[in-house]
């Protein structure tokens, strides 16, 4: 049963259409990548499946029926927009929220502790928040998105300003609750993170739906017609089913003819004796895809 | 209703554990408790035998001594409080030049023979200054009213001062006659400071509830909050915490005040009848609670409304202007308690709580125009918190508009902004 089903939801601000007829579903242990370009209607998405906002139409089930209070406390969040209550010591900022979401204050104590340890903040955790950097402050707003130990995690740009070692570190975290059986939504624009950890995603451009499916799915269907090769013996200068033969960095670039699939090269290749160190269907970077699917869009909009 | 309890509970500590609140709290007692003890222990408290009405005397640092000559012969008496050595008198006009000359006395006056026909009398000194002799002349003006009312100490109060109105209700018998303030000048600071008393206290505790709104929208933590309480929970919680700081600044700041009335009452000669009964203690919390009630809601709205603390501190000013109205009207209010301003100050709900705290100061106040302010208050505060919580949307708590008094009203009437305005973040 899926954690998340949101059914032909749309909403709009005066004239902007900011969401129009979407619909989409998360499922539990799955980490689902929220895409599209800037104001493309993902947090208002985010906002109403938060019952931040109401869709103007459209339903949205959520961990099976409609949003309650007792719901809420099994949602963490972290919005594109950060902030903690600045003048207040760290620790007692981070119960507070805790609290909030429904934990007793000992038990939100003691399991924050653990959290302030593991990212490195319990040193700190009586100076005032406005006294740490912003990577800090990042950090410490993930710990009060995921202390409650909340059954759906919805986190936006969780990576900017961290630093390589903390991004590991959140990754880390992101695939454990995701092993856990957690649904985690992650809205980002950082494509390789996408790449690296989103099961599914859904591309959305101006509160439309363009694309969803899995990873897989979706880079198959923008496969180009391209294979490369790392060659250890060279290659002859004509292959059957290629017409053209490009150099790149120490690899080929192979373009397939028409009706011609990347297995029968491979046949044909390993029949003329070519040694080879790697050979794969050349996939497009998502990054690509998004530029391209966005770019078609633009146009399709201006038609 | 948990969470709402969270909130409240959040916002009272992390108010009152700020230190600019502690150091408020004691500091606004503390200080005039020093001075009182500064007062008692340099001989404030001797009594003084001088009448209550004696001739406005101008203070001079150097007390001159003069003499006079009546010619006239009409001071019969000196009066106990004019002391001897103030004013000397001389039988003969040689002896007082002697003493000016020998600096005994400053000057001297002589009241001529022909007095009481032409009010004429000359004054002689070493070195005439026109600007002194004019502060000088007190005691000698002092003596011949005296001497011309017949030597009668009463008469010359009564001079003095010919109309001590005592206003009184002809309807209610539950009100007694007012107190009458001109007898010592302490009696006009007691309610003048329950003015202020009342004034400070509804605007801070207004002032922290739009802060923390504020400050929640500035600091971008409000999205965060939506996403584990509903608007109107946060709303709750805050009203009630943040009154709860008020109370504690009211009952510390005015039971201090009472303390320190009934300590101080005999070093400042306070009349005990203006001493405040501890019953006002309790009038007093209802009223705050009232007026922090109707403030705190109307500024909850505007935190609501704008984005940024600072631009919340500009439409404050704005806000609280009917509180400044008893504050302005002050003296008129203390000198007829129950006339009709005063009165109809303390039925509008606006000025009501510090306009009817500044009266019950000096008069009792009847119990019609108690309960018809108290419900006027309470309908006022419902009509309020309906519209806030109106405004207290994901909508608007997650947007920041300029501030202007126009848009309160509309936002407060529930009318639907302009639509560029109101437009999220998506």
């Amino acid at each position: 049963m899926p954690i998340i089903n949101v059914h032909n939801i749309s909403k709009r601000f005066g004239e902007t259409v900011a969401v129009d007829n979407l619909s989409f579903a998360v499922h539990p242990g799955e980490i689902f990548g929220l895409l599209g370009p800037n104001g493309a209607g993902k947090t208002t998405c985010i906002r109403m499946i938060l019952d931040i906002f109401e869709p103007d139409s459209g339903e949205i089930s959520i961990l099976g029926g409609p949003m309650t209070d007792d719901k809420k406390n099994r949602i963490g969040y972290l919005p594109e927009e950060r902030g903690l209550y600045q003048d207040i010591p760290l620790e007692r900022c981070l119960v507070f929220l805790a609290t909030l979401k429904g934990m007793p204050e000992k038990s939100a104590a003691s399991k924050l502790t653990e959290y302030l340890q593991y990212f490195d903040l319990y040193d700190v955790r009586d100076k005032k928040v406005k006294e740490l950097s912003k990577g800090m402050q990042q950090k410490a707003q993930l710990i009060s998105t995921l202390v409650h130990d909340p059954d759906l995690i919805i986190i936006d740009e969780p990576f900017t300003a961290l630093d390589p070692v903390n991004t590991e570190m959140v990754k880390d975290i992101l695939e454990a609750k995701r092993d856990e059986g957690k649904a985690i939504i992650m809205s980002t624009h950082q494509m390789n993170q996408v790449e690296e950890l989103c099961d599914r995603i859904l591309l959305i451009d101006h509160g439309h739906l363009v694309l969803y499916g899995t990873l897989q799915e979706i880079q198959d269907r923008f496969a180009s017609r391209d294979i490369f090769v790392r060659p250890r013996t060279p290659l002859p200068a004509v292959i059957e089913g290629i017409t053209e033969i490009r150099q790149m960095n120490g690899r080929q670039l192979l373009v397939l003819a028409e009706d011609v699939e990347p297995h029968q090269v491979l046949k044909t290749l390993i029949n003329q004796g070519i040694e080879m160190t790697a050979f794969e269907v050349a996939i497009p970077p998502l990054n690509e895809i998004f530029i391209q699917v966005v770019k078609k869009q633009a146009r399709d909009e201006d038609v | 209703m948990n969470k709402t309890w969270t909130v409240l509970k959040t916002e009272f500590i992390n108010t009152v554990t700020r230190r600019s609140f502690l150091l408020t709290l004691i500091l606004v007692p503390l200080v005039p408790a020093l001075i009182l003890g500064a007062l008692s222990l340099f001989g404030g408290d001797q009594p003084s035998d001088a009448p209550s009405l004696i001739p406005s005397q101008p203070v001079v640092e150097d007390q001159v001594i003069e003499g006079y000559l009546d010619l006239a012969n009409i001071i019969t008496s000196t009066p106990a409080w004019l002391s001897e050595d103030r004013l000397i008198a001389y039988k003969q006009e040689a002896e007082a030049r002697q003493a000016v000359l020998t600096g005994e006395i400053s000057g001297y006056f002589v009241i001529q023979s022909d007095y009481l026909e032409s009010g004429s009398i000359r004054y002689i000194s070493q070195d005439f200054n026109p600007m002194t002799s004019i502060d000088t002349s007190w005691a000698i003006n002092a003596l011949i009213q005296y001497n011309l009312l017949g030597a009668d100490q009463a008469r010359l109060e009564a001079y003095q001062n010919p109309i001590l109105v005592q206003y009184v209700d002809l309807a209610p018998d539950d009100v007694e006659a007012g107190i009458d303030i001109s007898t010592s000048p302490v009696a006009f600071y007691v309610p003048y400071g329950m003015t202020m008393l009342f004034y400070v206290l509804i605007v801070t505790a207004a002032s922290l509830m739009m802060n923390s709104v504020a400050k929640e929208k500035e600091n971008r933590i409000m999205e965060v909050l939506m996403s584990s309480i509903k608007p109107r929970q946060l709303l709750t919680g805050k009203i009630f915490g943040l009154g709860l700081v008020g109370l504690l600044q009211l009952v510390v700041w005015l039971g201090s005040a009472l303390v320190l009335l009934r300590l101080g009452g005999r070093t400042l000669q306070i009349p005990a009848e203006i001493q405040p009964s501890p019953a006002i203690l309790l009038w007093g919390m209802v009223f705050f609670v009232l007026g922090y009630l109707v403030y705190a809601t109307i500024m909850a709205g505007v935190g609501a409304l704008v984005g940024t603390v600072k631009e919340a501190s500009q439409a404050t000013f704005i806000v609280i202007l009917p509180i400044l109205i008893p504050l302005m009207m002050v003296g008129a209010i203390i000198n007829q308690p129950n006339a009709p301003l005063p009165v109809i100050l303390s039925l509008i709900p606006f000025t009501a709580p510090n306009t009817i705290m500044t009266r019950m100061a000096i008069t009792p106040i009847p119990i019609w125009q108690l309960a018809l302010s108290i419900s006027l208050l309470i309908l006022t505060i419902v009509l309020l918190l309906r519209a806030v919580a109106g405004m207290f949307k994901a909508q608007l708590l997650l947007t920041g508009k300029k501030f202007s008094l126009g848009l309160l009203i509309r936002a407060l009437l529930g009318k639907q902004l302009a639509e560029t305005e109101s437009t999220g973040r998506s």
